[in-house]
């Protein structure tokens, strides 16, 4: 007798559960439709919709096999040079969620792009900021507004010449350089031939002390190695 | 519903990863009624000159342009409507007017044209065009090499003139294909203006004075016959057929260096084809053997290069250069000589100079590798990339004509000859670089065992413009452990000093062999330039 009343007791705990994940699956989808109606008459809408057009990117990534690698991605399409911005951060943010652990992302750790500038002679210039320069224009922004702290005067001190320069070999420069320039001119960009790359706004001799960055640099496919990852 | 649509439309909203995040404004103009104005001193090294007029605005104070250029004796144009402002310097102008929180400077030859931000625009006011601080020090104050303070408790603006920053560097002279290249190393970033005039070009410092490390031995050169250093002027004497280039700034290793180029004038003493030491660099190639070899440690001072767990790329180069310059002395008759025989800074550019200049038969460049990948190992050898150096030949060429032109515009330039010889010397250099790295590589697989990675071009900043054939070798993978503990150990740099010394005796032995074959009549083949019999 009593085993039977648990019984009844459970049961109608369970209908009850059930019954409110029944009602919440039937009104969830009643709410996406009105949007997806409001979406389609809203020109902003519209517009949302236009820029998520996702285009499939020739990515250049270092391998550990010791070159690069083609990995094709979807990027936000666009102009050239947005197109040349988005190839290029996608390069920075790494391969994440890619399932090929043989890549690796080119740029040290902390190296973000301020900018890309066209140049004449079928060029374009990216102005990368050192992690240091990076670190220190994150910290100026956290800085609450009117807190004159003791760091003021070191954000606005200039680098240290040849700071953050990576203690890299050949063989890193020159796959992070050809990562970086393989990736923008081998897209079928129009009129987009040759790269120059700015560390910090400047244009340096070198980037760790071999491969010269003071003239625009072309692709070099003889750095891509195999077939390309899924 | 509403909402709903809001926070829906908040969601898919893209967030393009190029968006510019916005600069915080952190100039909110104040809305008070509040605008003290009135007229201040000015003075003049502690000396009052005039009275300044001035407005202070919650975003900061501006001072009356006019009084100020007067006193410094700048010339001062304000345009028909009283808007537009030009100060005039001796070698450009600046234009500033109301309302627009920029600057532009123009050089006098209307070359260039930079345009330059402020933080507060300049006003109209009935004192005439008032100008923040900021515009004051970047323009007067830079170009005359004055500090400018602000007193609001005195009411003074006093204009004073800065102490001589004392700047040091080094002094070279290189002649390379027809042009001189007088190259300055400040260890600042110097201020400066260029001025050329009876054979004598002169780059006077201003508010900067430098005295170089070292005392300053000229070679011999055939356009510059005397440099002459004071503390504030270096003069660059030339010889009547030549001309010097607008001075470029290079930064370089934490250093700053002024690069002159000198070239001879068209219209002067015209060359004729067989004075034109680049057909006699034609005709040596190949004929004088292999007497003379440059090594260059790579790397040095603050510039490590790779680093192992133990190993450091600067010294482990300096160690096999040195073994290396001994081992070939010992076994060849050949003179050797070290970019560097310690651990200092030298610029890439100075190695590949210091070749040229003692007219090095070959220059090999030793490197340790490192891979953040993998475990890669072995050695590469690496000779230029054939794209680097068509760009270098386009580049001279470019900059022999703009000089000629420049010189006389009614001649025309013989940029093209000047081309074509360059060619011709790169492609020669680069075919024999390509067959000695071959050898190198050869060598290095043979003795050591290594995986053949090969011999590979690319655009390396230290094998640009040299010379004679050159190659950089990389000796094997810091990054390694394995490999690193055998690059540290003497055995085995030992066996990587002999490997090079083979290949050098191998590739020594090709040329004197192809000199002695029957060569084709050179006199035919030469490109002759056009009007020159």
């Amino acid at each position: 007798m009593s085993r039977s009343r648990t019984l009844w007791v459970v049961g109608a705990f369970l209908a009850a559960a059930v019954a409110g994940v029944v009602a919440r699956l039937w009104l969830w989808p009643v709410a996406t439709a009105e949007i997806d109606v409001e979406q389609a008459d809203t020109p902003a809408a519209v517009a949302v919709t236009e820029e998520l057009v996702l285009e499939p990117a020739d990515l250049y990534f270092p391998s550990r096999q010791g070159g690069l690698k083609l990995h094709r991605q979807d990027l936000p399409a666009g102009e050239p040079l947005q197109r040349v911005e988005a190839l290029v951060q996608a390069l920075i943010d790494g391969p994440a969620g890619v399932a090929d652990a043989d890549l690796f992302e080119p740029l040290p750790a902390g190296t973000a792009l301020s900018s890309v500038y066209v140049l004449k002679n079928g060029a374009v210039a990216l102005d990368l900021r050192s992690p240091a320069a990076a670190a220190r224009s994150s910290q100026d922004e956290s800085t609450p507004e009117g807190d004159e702290s003791a760091e003021s005067d070191e954000v606005s001190s200039p680098p240290p010449a040849g700071e953050a320069r990576p203690a890299w070999g050949s063989r890193d420069e020159l796959v992070a350089v050809y990562s970086l320039v393989n990736t923008v001119t081998l897209n079928r960009l129009d009129g987009i031939e040759r790269v120059v790359l700015l560390w910090d706004g400047r244009q340096p001799e070198t980037f760790a002390g071999h491969l010269d960055l003071s003239r625009p640099l072309a692709a070099d496919r003889s750095w891509v190695v195999s077939a390309p990852s899924p | 519903m509403t909402l709903t649509l809001t926070v829906a439309l908040t969601l898919l909203a893209p967030s393009p990863i190029w968006a510019q995040e916005p600069a915080p404004s952190d100039e909110a103009e104040e809305t008070s009624s509040v605008d003290p104005a009135g007229s201040a001193r000015l003075l003049l090294d502690g000396r009052q000159v005039a009275g300044v007029g001035f407005s202070l605005r919650g975003d900061g104070p501006r001072f009356a342009l006019e009084p100020i250029a007067g006193a410094l004796g700048v010339e001062l144009r304000i345009g028909p409507l009283g808007d537009s402002h030009t100060l005039i310097f001796e070698d450009k102008k600046v234009l500033v007017g109301p309302d627009d929180p920029t600057f532009v400077t123009v050089q006098s030859d209307g070359a260039d044209e930079e345009i330059s931000r402020l933080r507060l625009a300049p006003i109209k006011t009935v004192r005439g065009l008032e100008v923040p601080l900021e515009m004051i020090e970047k323009t007067i104050g830079d170009e005359l090499g004055y500090e400018i303070e602000w007193s609001f408790r005195n009411l003074e603006l006093a204009l004073k003139r800065r102490e001589l920053r004392s700047l040091t560097g080094s002094l070279s002279l290189v002649h390379q294909y027809r042009i001189s290249v007088v190259e300055i190393s400040f260890s600042e970033r110097p201020r400066y203006r260029f001025s050329q005039e009876g054979g004598v070009a002169e780059v006077r410092l201003v508010g900067d004075a430098f005295s170089p490390d070292h005392a300053f031995s000229r070679p011999a050169d055939p356009l510059v016959t005397d440099i002459r250093l004071t503390p504030t002027k270096i003069q660059i004497d030339l010889t009547e057929d030549a001309v010097a280039g607008e001075p470029r700034l290079v930064p370089r290793a934490g250093q700053t260096s002024m690069v002159i180029e000198v070239y001879r004038r068209r219209g002067g003493q015209t060359q004729t084809a067989t004075e034109d030491p680049r057909l006699r660099a034609l005709d040596s190639l190949a004929g004088e053997g292999l007497r003379r070899i440059v090594i260059d440690p790579g790397h040095g001072g603050s510039e490590t290069g790779a680093v192992g767990r133990r190993g450091v790329e600067s010294e482990l180069t300096l160690i096999v250069a040195r073994l290396l310059k001994t081992r070939l002395e010992q076994r060849l008759p050949v003179d050797v000589r070290l970019t560097r025989d310690a651990d200092v800074d030298i610029p890439l550019d100075s190695r590949v100079a210091l070749a040229n200049q003692v007219k090095a038969d070959l220059f090999i460049s030793l490197h340790m590798n490192s891979y953040r990948g993998s475990r890669a190992r072995g050695a590469e050898t690496y000779f230029l990339s054939r794209d680097a150096s068509d760009q270098l030949a386009a580049q001279l060429a470019e900059r022999e004509n703009a000089a000629a032109a420049e010189a006389d515009p009614t001649q025309k330039t013989d940029g093209d000859l000047g081309l074509i010889l360059w060619d011709l010397a790169q492609s020669y250099h680069l075919t024999e670089s390509q067959r000695f790295a071959s050898l190198v590589q050869e060598e290095l697989n043979q003795a050591l065992g290594l995986r053949n990675r090969g011999v590979r071009q690319a655009p390396f900043r230290v094998l640009m413009g040299a010379a004679m054939p050159a190659v950089l070798v990389e000796l094997g993978f810091l990054s390694n452990p394995e490999e690193e503990a055998k690059l540290l150990s003497p055995a085995y740099q030992a066996q990587l000093a002999d490997a090079l010394v083979r290949a050098v005796s191998r590739f020594k032995n090709q040329l004197e062999a192809r000199r002695a074959q029957p060569a084709q009549p050179r006199g035919e083949s030469r490109p002759s330039p056009g009007g020159v019999p």
